[in-house]
């Protein structure tokens, strides 16, 4: 029997959940340059629904490694928790200054959601250190579904 | 920059519209008329993402060029995923798909969570790539057991995997608890603050890390026996009894790296489920087959720790907790005990039970019994 139904699940959540970051991103550099964006207003909603999703699963994952003994994640894909952990890491390490590692994920949750532009530049730069971080989780899925290409 | 990713995305675009074109135009079977209209609806999709890719290089802001560059990338991956494996169901339709497409409509039919889904399936070894959101999971299926009864009940279990994403979160609760139920024995009653230790902690966590995956196949298995009952059982041992050392017995780094637990492990566990159910002699049969295969391989049962005696209620208790919340729908008496079939008023289940009696009692005449069966089934269902 086949074994990748897992690879094949992560593969569909994080690339959908990359496409969410990025038009959030583009929205949000496009309304501080004072531009309309080419997005309805009805997808940069979904977008960001589905940004505070996984924002919320991430935030019960960290939780469940920050409390468990063995700082394992329990009732996630594995890989999830690597993520998890990787996040954590990135974090602890006191040079780390990408914007992501300073602040907590309510914070981001906050910044996805807010209405005021002063908001924005943080909210970017956070963005961007999000989908490098869910990129590079990603490659063992793409390879593993798409081949090497 | 701008201007290769602009030949990039017009490049994609020309390339979506030739596959729906080919999609839309592909002769097949009137089951998999949902599928195609789904699936023309995500090239839709990705269409409509790459002309807005183009529209952003218009408008000639560079900060955004990097987000444009992240959207082609996705774009590409997305259109590789549809051109080279969803998109072959229907660019290679066939007559003879009328039947295993047949049998995956009725068990979408049969579960309330999945009747939403299209049946669709491709060539391959028996599995899934459940894609759920974007509501098409594909079934892969040998090409051989397309065209028999006798393997189809596998199907059942890849429907596990399907209901398992249906109900994520309460799941991945209740193996979150196993997993924990795992660590916990193997957690020392006195721990050291040393380098052995600290390999002790990492094989630990690779073995709780690695019940995600076996907690999930054992469900399946279990979910395939309640909807299928004895065809299942009969096909799975069948199927997976390779008589390779392997199903039997594997080296504790191939374990770590495992997503399905050692065969003869999830047979214990179906074997146990199915004399639970009434069906002590089947289950007695197909263990003491594959206790004689172990036996004459010089095999003992070993497994590293990654399971354990002691585990076993904490492991049982969690499928049947997973089944209740699931609920697949369960055989019937009547469908278990085949024994003939009427398309009229019985579900394929009885079909694929009776069709396992007739092989056993008479494995060489079963070659002449099946195709009447299988025309009659194909008879109640819509042509192409």
């Amino acid at each position: 029997m086949k074994s990748d139904w897992l690879t094949a699940s992560s593969f569909e959540q994080t690339q959908d959940l990359i496409a969410a970051i990025t038009t959030l991103s583009i929205h949000a550099k496009l309304v501080l340059a004072g531009r309309s964006d080419v997005a309805g207003a009805d997808e940069v909603q979904r977008a960001r629904e589905r940004v505070l999703d996984f924002l919320q699963r991430f935030q019960r994952v960290l939780e469940s490694v920050e409390t468990s003994r063995d700082r394992t994640a329990v009732g996630t894909d594995p890989r999830f928790g690597e993520l998890a952990t990787r996040y954590l890491a990135q974090k602890e390490r006191r040079s780390e200054r990408a914007p992501l590692y300073t602040i907590s994920i309510g914070e981001l949750e906050r910044l996805v959601q807010s209405q005021y532009p002063d908001d924005l530049p943080r909210l970017v730069e956070c963005l961007h250190d999000l989908r490098r971080l869910v990129e590079h989780h990603v490659r063992a899925d793409v390879t593993g579904l798409l081949g090497e290409g | 920059m701008r201007d290769r990713l602009q030949r990039r995305n017009r490049d994609l675009l020309r390339d979506i519209e030739v596959l729906m074109r080919a999609v839309g135009e592909a002769r097949i079977p009137e089951t998999l008329q949902t599928y195609r209209a789904r699936l023309l609806t995500v090239c839709a999709k990705l269409h409509t993402l790459v002309q807005q890719n183009l529209l952003y290089l218009q408008i000639g802001q560079t900060d955004i060029l990097e987000d444009v560059l992240v959207i082609t990338q996705y774009s590409k991956r997305r259109f590789d995923l549809l051109s080279t494996h969803l998109a072959m169901p229907v660019l290679r339709a066939k007559v003879d798909d009328r039947l295993c497409l047949g049998i995956i409509a009725w068990q979408h039919q049969a579960q309330p969570q999945t009747t939403s889904f299209p049946p669709v399936f491709c060539d391959g070894e028996w599995g899934i790539w459940p894609f759920s959101e974007m509501g098409i999971p594909l079934y892969y299926v040998p090409s051989v057991h397309q065209r028999g009864l006798r393997f189809l009940a596998l199907s059942f279990h890849e429907t596990g995997h399907l209901l398992y994403l249906c109900h994520k979160k309460e799941l991945d609760d209740l193996v979150a608890e196993l997993q924990e139920n795992v660590a916990d024995m193997l957690r020392p009653l006195s721990q050291r603050n040393d380098r052995y230790a600290e390999d002790q902690a990492q094989h630990r966590q690779r073995i709780v890390n690695t019940w995600y995956a076996w907690a999930q196949e054992l469900f399946c298995d279990a979910v395939g026996f309640t909807i299928g009952g004895p065809c299942y059982l009969y096909a799975f041992s069948h199927y997976l009894n390779m008589l390779h050392t392997d199903d039997f017995y594997q080296q504790p780094q191939d374990l770590a790296l495992s997503s399905h637990p050692v065969t003869w492990l999830r047979i214990r566990f179906l074997t146990e489920r199915a004399a639970a159910a009434g069906f002590t002699e089947i289950a007695r049969d197909i263990d003491r087959e594959w206790r004689g295969f172990a036996h004459m391989m010089g095999i003992v049962e070993d497994y590293h720790g990654f399971y354990h005696e002691r585990l076993h209620s904490s492991v049982t208790q969690t499928i049947e907790d997973m089944l209740v919340e699931t609920a697949p729908r369960p055989y019937t008496p009547e469908e278990a005990a085949g024994g003939g079939w009427d398309p009229n008023v019985d579900s394929p289940i009885r079909l694929l039970n009776w069709a396992w009696q007739c092989y056993l009692a008479d494995p060489d005449g079963y070659p002449a019994w099946e195709p009447d069966q299988i025309q009659e089934f194909l008879d109640a269902i819509p042509v192409a």
